[in-house]
């Protein structure tokens, strides 16, 4: 018997994404409908002859996953979609906060804060249209709004520019207008309306949390925080945000496995600590990693990182091996049921790349090295290097397509950089945590401001060598 | 390597079913529901009412500072409450272009 079912699962699952995408639209739901019911009853019709209901159960995978495809592209007809046009409209618009605020940027000189907006109601022609679907709402404005604050806004509304597939890259996200308006024309009409209260929690500390790092910590270096420990990387200065793409190091400034794995074992360890039955840690390090998901406003990368670890932890409570392939193909397809359009999402992409990548290739490699690892020291640097290198030729070509840069300075600079940012999260999580302590929070801001600087010199550092990276095209 | 056991098999082609008649359901109150209907906004409620804000609410409007606003509490201390939105031009410092700017964003108590 195969040892990876999931792990095929998840190869048909997103076959069936890319075969619904090149699809021509004349192909409707109807149709794969009805061709996914044949395959599910064919294969249990046949369930005696082994071989052909395998082949039929991978065709009603792969016809289920173009299904869901094609059903994220339909929406109702009070979608905002249907009623937008190039042209911006100028008029009222009902809705809901539905994120802490995503973006603070000054823009033409005024402070602009962008906010995930659920559109309830939009004024056209006198009269009050009951419409549906997400928005982007950027405001003029330094004033804090909430999840689930419901506002009326008076400002002007409009499709995304299709601009280096600025469109897409939001539709992708279910994102379809864009709103722009400025303080003054903003009401808040209710407080927590129709919110979901672990939604809005969770988002109340992370602003608190947010909101310590900006108090206390020198910008540059808050900003960084914020980026390595929420995924806001929107206040990061440029200069910074470009020496970690030259470097190979941008990686870091999306939480994945790394920052995952370290709060897992940071958790288990305080609360094994703390005398906790072994049971009950596992089941707290699990629920503080799911509470981790909306804390950084469940991104893909996140998400995949944490349903592995989920997994994992699961099979060591329940005393059973876990595979690896499986969780990541687990991942991926909880992932791509919540929103197949995922799978064009370069995160997505990149994310599941790396990780596909370090699992195959690093076993291999430290095989070939085999006879070198007599020694922990030597075998955590080639581990260390196997997976630098791994993860590298995993993504290397992705990364030239999406951004025409390759920086194979990648392998030697991850190798510095990432053992500092272990010990910067480590620093980071003990700041949020005691942070407001005065003696022990002065000493981790001095703390985190030194490796967050080291961190900084290093990536300018290989950023800037002769032929470590080069842009194309 | 594509093989899976009966048992396995089963367990997917179970977990189809109930993810195909989902979508099938959710399909069809894509297209069947959710008509385009009007809706009931208080859009009073957003509006400053001039009659009754005080100075700092009457600051939130576009152009209006500190000694509009007081100017406006004033004017409406003398001679009594609006009774109609363009009666503001009749304040210093309040043109036909400040007063475009500002009169989809108030109100008068009836």
């Amino acid at each position: 018997m195969n040892k990876r079912p999931l792990a095929i699962i998840a190869i048909f699952f997103i076959l069936g994404i890319i075969l619904a995408r090149s699809l021509p639209d004349s192909i409707r739901f109807p149709l794969i409908f009805i061709s996914t019911l044949i395959f599910i009853l064919t294969s249990f019709i046949f369930s005696k002859y082994h071989k052909i209901s395998n082949i039929l159960l991978l065709l009603s995978i792969t016809s289920f996953a173009s299904l869901l495809y094609i059903n994220s592209h339909i929406y109702s007809n009070n979608h905002i979609s249907h009623f937008l046009a190039e042209e911006k409209l100028k008029t009222s618009i009902a809705g809901v906060i539905k994120s802490p605020v995503l973006t603070r940027k000054p823009y033409y000189g005024k402070i602009n804060s962008t906010y995930l907006f659920e559109i309830e109601g939009v004024k056209v022609n006198e009269e009050w249209l009951g419409l549906e679907g997400l928005a982007q709402i950027r405001l003029q404005t330094e004033k804090d709004y909430a999840y689930g604050d419901r506002l009326l806004v008076k400002g002007t509304v409009r499709r995304p520019r299709n601009d280096n597939y600025y469109r897409e890259y939001l539709e992708r996200q279910n994102i379809f207008a864009l709103i722009n308006t400025k303080e003054n024309y903003v009401t808040l009409l209710e407080q927590g309306y129709k919110s979901n209260p672990v939604l809005k929690y969770t988002y109340l500390i992370r602003e608190r949390l947010k909101a310590r790092i900006i108090e206390k910590m020198p910008l540059e270096k808050g900003a960084f925080l914020r980026a390595i420990l929420m995924g806001d990387r929107s206040e990061l200065p440029k200069h910074i945000q470009a020496s970690f793409k030259n470097s190979g190091t941008m990686h870091i400034l999306a939480i994945s496995g790394l920052h995952i794995g370290l709060i897992a074992l940071l958790v288990m360890y305080l609360l094994r600590f703390l005398r906790m039955p072994r049971g009950l840690y596992y089941i707290f390090t699990i629920l503080f990693l799911i509470f981790f998901i909306p804390f950084t406003l469940s991104r893909p990368s996140v998400m995949r990182a944490v349903l592995m670890a989920c997994v994992f932890l699961v099979g060591r409570l329940l005393g059973r091996g876990v595979d690896v392939y499986n969780s990541l193909g687990i991942a991926a397809v909880f992932i791509l049921i919540k929103n197949p359009k995922d799978l064009f999402n370069v995160g997505f992409q990149l994310s599941f790349l790396a990780v596909f990548s370090i699992l195959f290739f690093v076993p291999k490699f430290m095989k070939l090295l085999e006879r070198h690892t007599d020694q922990y020291i030597k075998k955590y640097f080639y581990m260390s290097l196997t997976v630098s290198i791994a993860a590298w030729l995993g993504t290397a070509l992705l990364i030239l397509y999406y951004f025409r840069i390759i920086t194979p300075i990648a392998i030697i600079s991850n190798l510095f950089i990432i053992p500092v940012l272990f010990i910067l999260l480590i620093g980071s999580f003990a700041f949020l945590l005691l942070g407001w302590l005065p003696f022990a929070g002065s000493f981790l801001i001095g703390f985190n401001s030194l490796f967050a600087g080291i961190i900084f010199e290093l990536a300018d550092f290989f950023g800037s060598l002769r032929f470590g990276h080069f842009y194309l095209g | 390597m594509l093989v899976f056991s009966k048992s396995e098999r089963y367990i997917i082609l179970t977990f189809l079913v109930v993810g195909l008649f989902s979508a099938g359901l959710f399909y069809y109150g894509k297209i069947s529901g959710f008509e385009v209907k009007t809706i009931n906004i208080n859009e009073s409620d957003s509006l400053i009412d001039i009659n009754t804000a005080s100075a700092q609410q009457l600051e939130r409007l576009p152009g209006i500072g500190p000694v509009l606003a007081q100017d406006i509490v004033v004017y409406r201390q003398r001679t009594g409450l609006f009774k109609r939105i363009e009666e503001l031009k009749h304040i210093k410092g309040i043109g036909d272009k400040k007063f475009e700017k500002i009169k989809d964003l108030i109100r008068i108590s009836e």
